[in-house]
């Protein structure tokens, strides 16, 4: 939910940001949020079963 | 103990191979003459293509192996793979409408890579909901074990879709200069390292909530 909800503000920044680099920023930080979210969310599984 | 130890040096020399591939990306890579710098989403968005097909077929096979020897492992497998393909799969469709919005002017154009693309995340996404609201016995085992065969058909068509029917917005073929193609072996590796990571984790994982599980059903 709130991973979405941070996708679409970076997607709505892209739009307003006239030049290549800004999509290529919001292109990264969407990875970044992905992949470190899902890593996240397994250390929280992890965690749990200690 | 051995397993955690490999998950932990696994994760430091990921996370260390995706260090370097950031420094290549940032500083050693050229800017594209056409498209900018938003082609430097193609360090991660490709890597992640490939990334998801292997998981993916990893997953068919443990969901054949699974229905066929009928061993509780292969479905522990198949669900850790099949969730780390999702993954993927959703890096890449979330990357490619931010490039296209900037190369191409466009977030979505219904062609037939795309749309095949979006069919196969529906795809994943009903079989991971399934697991999700499952109560975790083995008919609704089976049922997901179906779902992951069915579903992995539609990875060959994604791989021959632009053969096959063209592609609007892809090229049939991509040349790279040698920086950028150095760049790209490395950033190979990185993903795949991560994924490697994940999915043994993720594996990991799995293997000890079901084994907590049943020592539950034992007492």
């Amino acid at each position: 939910m709130n991973s979405g909800f941070v996708l679409t503000t970076l997607m709505a920044v892209a739009i307003k940001t006239p030049d290549t680099t800004g999509y290529m920023k919001a292109g990264y930080a969407a990875i970044a949020i992905l992949l470190l979210g899902y890593t996240l969310y397994l250390w929280i599984r992890a965690r749990k079963l200690k | 103990m051995a397993l955690r130890r490999s998950i932990v040096v696994l994760w430091a020399v990921a996370a260390a191979a995706n260090a370097v591939t950031l420094w290549l990306v940032f500083t050693y890579a050229p800017i594209e003459v056409q498209m900018g710098a938003v082609q430097k989403i193609f360090y991660y968005h490709v890597p992640s293509a490939i990334i998801c097909y292997v998981l993916l077929f990893l997953s068919f096979l443990f969901s054949i192996l699974f229905l066929w020897k009928d061993e509780p492992i292969y479905d522990t497998l198949a669900y850790a793979m099949t969730e780390v393909g999702w993954v993927f799969i959703t890096v890449v469709l979330v990357t490619g409408p931010i490039w296209g919005r900037s190369a191409w002017g466009k977030w979505w154009v219904w062609e037939p890579r795309l749309t095949s693309f979006l069919v196969l995340w529906l795809m994943y996404s009903a079989y991971l909901l399934l697991r999700l609201f499952s109560r975790g016995d083995a008919r609704s085992s089976k049922i997901a074990a179906v779902v992951a065969i069915i579903a992995f058909f539609d990875v060959p068509i994604v791989h021959k879709a632009i053969a096959w029917w063209g592609s609007i917005v892809h090229p049939k073929k991509v040349v790279l200069e040698p920086a950028m193609m150095w760049t790209f072996f490395v950033s190979m590796g990185a993903v795949f390292l991560l994924a490697a990571a994940f999915a043994l984790t993720r594996t990991w994982i799995g293997i000890e909530e079901s084994r907590r599980a049943e020592r539950e059903v034992a007492r």
